[in-house]
């Protein structure tokens, strides 16, 4: 068994391997019903227990319940991947009871009686979505098939005691797969240093890039990607040879804004580089680029001069009360008297409207408060009308209902930060409009 | 792992390596195995399920039960202990069938009829024969089975685990069909529905009730006057299941069995191991529980380690009883670790209303404007954090409309505020003005 041990070559999971070794390693052994992996996306479950069935050379078969939407597809799946061979078309295999059958044929001819079969299902959170009878089924797949040695792995970022419905289950055998600490992260990101730079010169890299991103984010795919990214980015100075390569404060330098304005990016997946060569190849750290990727959202539309306001005349309708609209937009209106008795009423404890969400309003108010802060006053024309129309193509705007006969209802989909850019680019005050604003 | 001093003088002279997987795999056995544990305790319902099984077997009577209990009660053990004592001592057995049917598998009448098929073994008798109704279904089956007179039939024993979910059936035509022969004895079956529901009655239909013979076993886990008495009674049945008994055919030298078992006679009195299965008690008396524990606890015997020592049963009972929910908040980020603090301030502020996105963002925006070092957070990466927290399910949605934007959907949180403190206290280089702020009364 010790050597089974070191021949798992699995950084920073020793506990783990050695737990789920000792459970399935021996093959004359009982084994339980039901293992339970959960811990942190990315955290190396699923490699860790195909790597030890691999080496434990068992028979396996691994489904991702998230392709496997259907019960028929994760049991066609299971079936073909323990004969080794894909399964004819005509063995359909739609419910828990021809599953069954199909194994047990399976085992007969195949030998399976005493030997470990496996069956690891990721993503298993999604079953519980699935039929009700499914999960409880595959828990006691060992009683149900009569199969003494078959094994069925939940692997899930959930923990168990989401998964018990009211009528309970039996409990699993727990693992937990423990977060990395920054030192395994450390450990692991190394793993992918490029052939032609010292460990020393990359380990000091991961430092700095490690520092600046953890505090966001720690899941180990997107640290990993993030770490190629920039360090391509790190080393542009060093094959133009402006800086030495053991330079590390001008190189430090050099990059902290690179990995800023990556960590806006994290999870997006936007290709960096193409966005700041579409603003400007030379000069990277021009005005543009120190924009905040919101900004760059909101400028990426081009929107039309009438589009502009109507979507900010949308913006106030949604977020203001229509009680409201008189004082703010009427000229000339008794305000000082009321605004005197409102604000005596009204405390703190009311939660400003942007933080509950739109409201929806009709066509009506939206011309009408557009009308009220544009100043020249466009006729009412198709061309208008169909700015609102492509407003709600680009999702900017969302129809609520779809009565033909009512007037039709809207509900801003854009939050403050993009009203702001966009009324930054008219020179218009929203903030003057906004009843809940401070 | 602490290792006691008398160990290394033990280990090599009594147990050998070879030995220990033998023991391992005997013990894993005991504990796993069904059949290598009969059923234990509440003698009166299982004589009456025996005697139940006995009279359909023996004299062709029909009957039907329900047999209901927790799960982890021992329902279906005390079914199958029954089964083979009569397979036992019992001539008739051999002419009489035994149909299992199973809530999970048999999910509609049709599978159900089926799988009695299956098990009755007629299949090629019912072959392509189109039957009008399902109850003309069941008794031709049925009839297959009788060889002229009523002495002379096969008895067939039907047993119906999760048997609440059959009530769920379309018209309940199963249960209906099969408590009509039973009560009608046109072909001797016998009934046993196994159920942890207690109120399993109320889901018959009115004329499926009427024909059931309200024969009800209920089976209760065992139970104690006293707490004492139940971990000594704990004690035993640990004991019981680590040690190896002496009639096993096994390539084990005595000298070595009667040692470990002095050794696991004395460990489980020990009083580290006894507050362990203390513990464990006091939270739940299913005996699941106590058999996946002590699996983890000789799974961690190898030829490395020939011993089982008392900080073995702690160190698993520590990773059993650990709070998960804390251990996954400290695997998170600090932003969102953050973010959780801040939902747990928005419910004290505002005595857990659900919060949305957009609340919960600005609750720290304005922590990050109070703070020294600023977070530098970008709201995308924020949002990003939140969904996270979503997808771990720390966050549950109050409704699940699609219509509300997701910046604006309202959310409950999942975690109590020790738990997320716990987590905070734990965190590893965690900056320290958010643990001042988690466990500041925010106002």
């Amino acid at each position: 068994m010790g050597v089974l041990d070191s021949s798992f070559d699995i950084l920073c999971r020793n506990g783990e391997v050695k737990q789920l070794v000792s459970l399935l390693g021996q093959p004359e052994e009982s084994i339980p019903q039901c293992i339970f992996i959960s811990g942190h996306k990315s955290s190396g479950k699923s490699y860790t227990i195909h790597k030890v069935l691999d080496g434990l050379k068992v028979h396996y078969a691994s489904v991702n319940c998230v392709e496997g939407y259907l019960p028929r597809l994760i049991f066609e799946s299971i079936l073909s991947q323990i004969k080794g061979e894909i399964l004819p078309p005509t063995s359909k295999c739609d419910d828990v009871m021809e599953f069954l059958t199909s194994l047990k044929v399976m085992a007969d001819e195949m030998n399976l009686h005493d030997k470990v079969v496996v069956i690891v299902l990721e993503g298993s959170e999604k079953l519980r979505d699935m039929s009700p009878n499914l999960l409880p089924a595959l828990m006691q797949l060992q009683e149900l098939s009569c199969l003494k040695k078959v094994c069925v792995v939940l692997v899930s970022d959930v923990l168990w005691d989401k998964y018990i419905p009211p009528g309970g289950l039996p409990p699993p055998i727990q693992i937990f797969f423990q977060q990395y600490s920054q030192s395994d992260i450390l450990k692991i990101l190394a793993l992918d240093k490029p052939k032609d730079y010292p460990a020393d010169f990359y380990s000091n890299y991961l430092q700095l890039f490690v520092a600046v991103f953890l505090r966001s984010c720690r899941d180990i795919t997107e640290l990993r990607y993030k770490a190629a990214e920039n360090f391509s980015k790190y080393c542009e100075p060093i094959l133009r040879g402006e800086i030495d390569m053991n330079d590390s404060g001008r190189l430090w330098k050099h990059i902290s804004p690179h990995l800023k304005t990556s960590l806006q990016l994290i999870y997006m997946r936007f290709e960096t580089e193409k966005l700041s060569s579409d603003m400007d190849l030379m000069k990277p750290m021009d005005k543009h680029s120190t924009l905040s990727s919101a900004a760059k959202f909101a400028l990426s539309f081009e929107l039309p001069y009438y589009a502009k306001y109507l979507i900010i005349a949308a913006f106030l309708a949604s977020y203001n009360s229509p009680k409201e609209d008189k004082k703010l937009f009427v000229k000339l209106s008794g305000r000082t008297k009321k605004k005197v008795q409102k604000s005596t009423k009204n405390t703190q404890t009311k939660i400003s409207s942007l933080v509950v969400g739109p409201r929806q309003f009709d066509l009506e108010r939206l011309l009408a408060i557009f009308y009220s802060i544009i100043e020249e006053k466009p006729h009412i024309s198709v061309n208008l009308l169909t700015q609102i129309t492509s407003l709600v193509e680009l999702q900017l705007l969302l129809k609520v209902g779809n009565d033909p006969l009512e007037t039709p209802k809207y509900k801003c989909a854009v939050g403050f930060d993009f009203i702001v850019i966009i009324a930054k680019t008219l020179s218009f005050n929203v903030t003057k409009y906004l009843v809940d604003y401070k | 792992m602490s290792r006691t001093p008398k160990k290394p003088k033990t280990t090599t002279n009594v147990i050998k390596p070879n030995e220990v997987l033998s023991i391992r795999k005997i013990v894993k056995s005991q504990i796993l195995d069904p059949a290598s544990n009969p059923f234990r305790g509440s003698p009166k319902e299982f004589s009456d399920v025996l005697y139940l099984f006995r009279r359909a077997i023996e004299n062709g009577e029909s009957n039907s039960a329900l047999l209901i209990g927790p799960r982890g009660s021992g329902k279906s053990t005390l079914v199958e202990t029954a089964i083979k004592s009569l397979q036992d001592d019992c001539e008739a057995f051999d002419d009489s069938v035994i149909v299992r049917l199973n809530g999970y598998v048999h999910t509609d009448d049709r599978l159900a009829l089926k799988g009695i098929a299956t098990q009755l073994q007629l299949e090629n008798a019912v072959g392509d024969k189109v039957f009008g109704s399902f109850a003309e279904n069941l008794t031709f089956l049925l009839q297959c089975l009788s060889q002229g007179d009523r002495e002379h039939s096969k008895s067939v024993i039907f047993i119906l685990n999760e048997f609440d979910l059959f009530c769920h059936h379309q018209n309940q035509t199963l249960l209906y069909n099969l408590f009509d022969v039973a009560q009608s004895a046109q072909a001797p079956i016998c009934v046993l529905g196994i159920t942890c529901r207690k109120d399993v009655t109320d889901l018959l239909e009115k004329r499926v009730m009427s024909r059931f013979s309200n024969r009800q076993i209920h089976l209760y886990p065992q139970a104690f006057e006293t707490l004492e008495e139940g971990v000594r009674n704990r004690i035993q049945l640990c004991i019981n299941l680590l040690s190896l008994s002496s009639k096993d055919k096994i390539n084990i030298s005595a000298a070595t069995v009667a040692h470990w078992n002095a050794e696991v006679e004395s460990l489980c009195h020990n009083p580290t191991v006894t507050d362990c299965l203390k513990q464990m008690y006091y939270t739940s008396n299913c005996e699941r529980t106590l058999r996946n524990f002590l699996l983890l606890v000789i799974s961690r015997l190898d030829d490395n380690k020939l011993e089982l020592c008392p900080s073995d049963f702690s160190e698993v009972s520590k990773q059993l009883h650990r709070n998960l929910r804390v251990a996954m908040a400290e695997g998170l980020s600090v932003l969102e670790l953050c973010l959780l603090i801040a939902m747990m301030h928005q419910n004290e502020i505002f005595d857990f209303a659900p919060f949305n996105f957009e609340m919960v963002f600005n609750r720290l925006l304005k922590f990050e404007q109070h703070s020294s070092k600023t977070m530098n957070v970008d709201r995308q990466v924020v949002f990003k954090g939140f969904e996270h927290l979503k997808a771990l399910e720390f966050i549950k949605p109050v409704s699940s409309s699609s219509q509300v934007l997701k910046e604006f959907q309202m959310f409950n949180l999942m975690l109590v505020t020790d738990e997320i403190r716990e987590a905070v206290n734990n965190y590893q280089g965690l900056p320290t003005e958010v643990s001042q702020w988690a466990f500041s009364d925010y106002t």
